[in-house]
């Protein structure tokens, strides 16, 4: 039994060259970034994290609760009432492109780049 | 044909048992800063490959649904959703590729398939369950670590299943 064939290399760059392409196109985002609840697939709070006068803290009233902080530049679950706590893992969401799950409470949190804010432009 | 019957159930049972504890120790692995959360190494395609090309379809589902079992009982249903769209995918895929892939690809290119077919299927019901396509940001990672784990774990496949294919034929010889 042979390990490596020629298809399994041209498999594996292969799917490493799309994940490349799809990181890349994620990070072109422009825009400051912006920190998207969504509970149920129903976006819930849009938060600028660039300028953000003080901490936010969101009490998620999901079962189970969870509980979300954004903050100057960052995002993260501060805690959850799910057995594995795979979001509150993930730890601090600072780029475009960085997701937190906690899927029993169905809750995403996400960042990707806003819009240009009138305010400060 | 039935006289292999006890010895093929035997065997299934012991694949069960392995990839229980073999979820179970992978469990056990804290989380990594470099590493997408909850992502785990997935060892048990091993088995899984194993049971493929040793056993029928009918024993590779079993062995499959046991692990999806052990899921739901200790990390509950999340868990086990997941463990179920990403266990029952790869391992059709991995089964359809080891007996009538012709030796198309080699072991390595089995087990990253069938780790990419677990990250996909995952990431699917992942973006059902919390109702957004947003989830697709993972893809990269999950792409990525689909490489890495199917990689290490074809190598090990490859050391690994040859001796063991061994031993199961002279067994069922034997019968």
């Amino acid at each position: 039994m042979k390990i490596f064939k020629k298809s399994d290399i041209i498999l594996i760059f292969a799917v490493l060259f799309v994940a490349g392409i799809i990181f890349a196109i994620s990070s072109l985002e422009k825009g400051p970034p912006v920190a998207h609840i969504i509970v149920g697939g129903e976006e819930y709070k849009a938060v600028n994290l660039v300028d953000i006068p003080e901490k936010q803290v969101f009490i998620l009233e999901t079962h189970p609760e969870t509980i979300i902080v954004c903050e100057k530049g960052c995002a993260y679950f501060s805690s959850a009432g799910c057995p594995d706590k795979i979001c509150v893992k993930t730890g601090r969401l600072t780029k475009k492109g960085d997701t937190a799950v906690c899927l029993p409470a169905g809750v995403v949190l996400t960042i990707e780049g806003g819009e240009y804010d009138a305010v400060t432009y | 044909m039935k006289k292999n019957l006890v010895y093929k159930t035997a065997l299934c049972a012991m694949m069960c048992a392995l990839t229980v504890a073999i979820g179970f120790l992978e469990n056990l692995i804290p989380e990594m800063p470099f590493l997408p959360p909850g992502a785990k190494p997935g060892f048990s395609n091993i088995i899984i490959m194993f049971a493929c090309e040793a056993l029928s379809g009918a024993y590779v589902a079993a062995v499959v649904l046991t692990k999806v079992l052990f899921a739901f009982v200790t990390r509950g249903a999340t868990a086990a959703i997941m463990s179920l769209s990403g266990g029952v995918i790869s391992a059709f895929v991995m089964f359809l590729l080891l007996r009538k892939g012709k030796n198309k690809a080699g072991i390595a290119g089995v087990s990253v398939t069938g780790a990419l077919c677990h990250n996909l299927g995952q990431l699917a019901a992942a973006a059902f369950i919390s109702a957004t396509l947003k989830i697709v940001y993972y893809l990269p990672a999950l792409l990525v670590f689909a490489v890495l784990t199917g990689v290490v774990n074809g190598i090990i496949a490859g050391a690994v299943l040859p001796p063991l294919k061994r031993i199961n034929n002279t067994f069922e010889q034997e019968e």
